[in-house]
């Protein structure tokens, strides 16, 4: 009989399971939208130097001198003052809308394709429809704002509703639930990843929307929004300014995407177990 | 059965496109009983299940039958909620009044002998466990009707045997009816106190046996029956012969 030979034991690493993600590191991604900032001053002040163009040293003279005014905080409360009621009014209209839309065919082949046909006019278009019909006021910020955000948020909600597992909508029957327990038990929360992102680009959408009306409508009835300041940036010829405008109100965007949408997905895709570190 | 029927299906017809599932079908069920539904892939056990909890229609025949709880194969648990969310999801929708939910959750928790699991979230369950947490919510219907889709099917035969012996507990405590389909025959008579098998293509019944006690509970005893109702659904799968 062939001998068989010793089994030879190798030592092996075990590769180590993914850590829960720790808070540095959740900080630490959150910032990171700042690096890609600081890269793209690093790349324009070179390029300025190289060209002899205008610099971020003025954008950061301008923002120093819009803050010694007071004009960087008044600036983003007077967007923000009409931006967040517009944007929680269009979630609350684009959900009942998506909801109703959801619950009939009929009602939904009637009406969706309009839902995308507003989301690609881009909704700068609605301005000057909106001061015709309202004037320069508040009516026509909102009226802009709910055109650009609540399609958005609708067809968001409604790609959810299209994805929710046949089976859950069963346990629902099963279960005994009406209509509206369906709507707010069952569909919801099943489509609340798409519905998120849907938000997500609603706020967007709302943002853009809020800045085109405050530039093109933007006045003393309006008080010194972000767009208004942009806008007279322009007619001063004021570069620094107008880029120092424009950089604040990307800021925001992003401050509200790193402080509310980005928390809230992750907070989501942890509990249904689909995030690392997902079981705490 | 001498029972009560607490459903009663009557010439029930189904087609799916151009063949037919059941071509009148003719089945009681007594209130209180245990009946296990086997049968080859593609006759009818689950549609036949999903008609008589309402979930799918039939094309012609009666179908009387109670408001049913339902057990799918999978655990169906909703994974936005917690094992007793689901619990007290399906205690909302039966009418529970808010105060009495939470005790009552605890309560069904602890009949499917998972009394700390509560706050657990659906993917931090084993399989066993959202299995016995889906049992769990089906009972907080209340529904003296329970009609059960291959629960077991998904699982390792250690936790199946485990959770076997607590189906019959919950049923001899609660006195429900309880209608449970598999595709396994030593399921069906460890639990089944009556055994139909579904004919593959006629579209009705090709086999009926009653199980007793010690058949149910003694495996050398229950062997001779399990042989009797393979060879038949054996004939059934592979279309040798009909036998009634």
């Amino acid at each position: 009989m062939p001998q068989l030979a010793e089994p030879v034991k190798t030592a092996r690493r075990v590769p180590a399971a993914p850590a829960a993600e720790s808070r540095t590191r959740r900080v630490l991604l959150m910032l990171a939208p700042l690096a890609t900032l600081v890269v793209v001053l690093g790349v324009w002040s070179v390029a300025s130097a190289v060209t002899g163009g205008i610099g971020p040293t003025a954008l950061f003279e301008a923002l120093g001198r819009l803050w010694a005014s007071g004009e960087v905080i008044q600036g983003i409360a007077t967007s923000l003052s009409r931006g967040v009621p517009g944007f929680l009014l269009s979630v609350l209209v684009g959900t009942v809308l998506a909801l109703v839309l959801s619950s009939s065919t009929w009602l939904r082949a009637a009406v969706a394709p309009y839902m995308t046909f507003l989301l690609t006019l881009p909704t700068v278009a609605w301005v000057p429809v909106a001061i015709l019909f309202f004037g320069v006021t508040d009516a026509t910020v909102y009226f802009v704002v709910l055109t650009g955000a609540v399609p958005a948020i609708v067809n968001g909600l409604l790609a959810g509703v299209d994805q929710i597992q046949p089976l859950h909508r069963r346990v629902g029957r099963v279960l005994g639930a009406r209509t509206w327990d369906t709507a707010l038990h069952i569909v919801l929360p099943a489509a609340l990843p798409a519905y998120i992102s849907g938000l997500r680009q609603g706020w967007a959408f709302c943002w853009r929307a809020l800045m085109a009306s405050e530039i093109i409508a933007g006045g003393q009835e309006l008080g010194l929004g972000l767009g208004t300041l942009l806008q007279r940036g322009r007619e001063l010829d004021d570069i620094g300014g107008v880029m120092a405008t424009i950089l604040l109100i990307l800021v925001v965007g992003v401050v509200i995407e790193v402080l509310v949408f980005g928390p809230l997905e992750r907070r989501l895709l942890r509990r249904r177990g689909l995030l690392v570190g997902g079981s705490q | 059965m001498n029972g009560t029927p607490t459903v009663e299906i009557a010439d029930l017809t189904k087609n799916f496109g151009s063949t037919p599932v059941f071509q009148g079908l003719d089945l009681a069920i007594s209130q209180g009983e245990f009946l296990c539904l086997v049968g080859g892939s593609g006759s009818g056990k689950s549609t036949l299940l999903n008609i008589i909890a309402g979930l799918d229609s039939a094309d012609g025949g009666t179908v009387l039958a109670p408001p049913a709880a339902v057990m799918f194969q999978e655990s169906a648990l909703l994974p936005w909620l917690s094992a007793a969310g689901n619990i007290s999801l399906a205690l909302k929708f039966a009418g529970v009044p808010r105060q009495n939910r939470a005790q009552r959750t605890q309560d069904l928790l602890n009949i499917v002998r998972l009394p700390g699991a509560g706050n657990r979230l659906v993917h931090q369950l084993s399989g066993g466990m959202q299995q016995r947490v889906a049992l769990a919510r089906a009972l907080a219907q209340n529904r003296s009707l329970l009609l059960m889709d291959e629960p077991f099917s998904a699982l390792d035969s250690i936790t199946r045997d485990f959770l076997h012996d607590e189906l019959e507990d919950i049923w001899r405590a609660t006195g429900r009816t309880i209608v449970l389909v598999t595709h396994n025959v030593r399921e069906a008579i460890r639990l089944g106190q009556r055994v139909i098998l579904l004919a593959s293509d006629q579209g009705g019944i090709a086999g009926e046996w009653q199980v007793s006690e010690t058949q149910r509970h003694d495996a050398v005893a229950g062997a001779a029956l399990a042989e009797t109702i393979r060879d038949v659904l054996h004939r059934e799968v592979h279309g040798l012969a009909a036998v009634s």
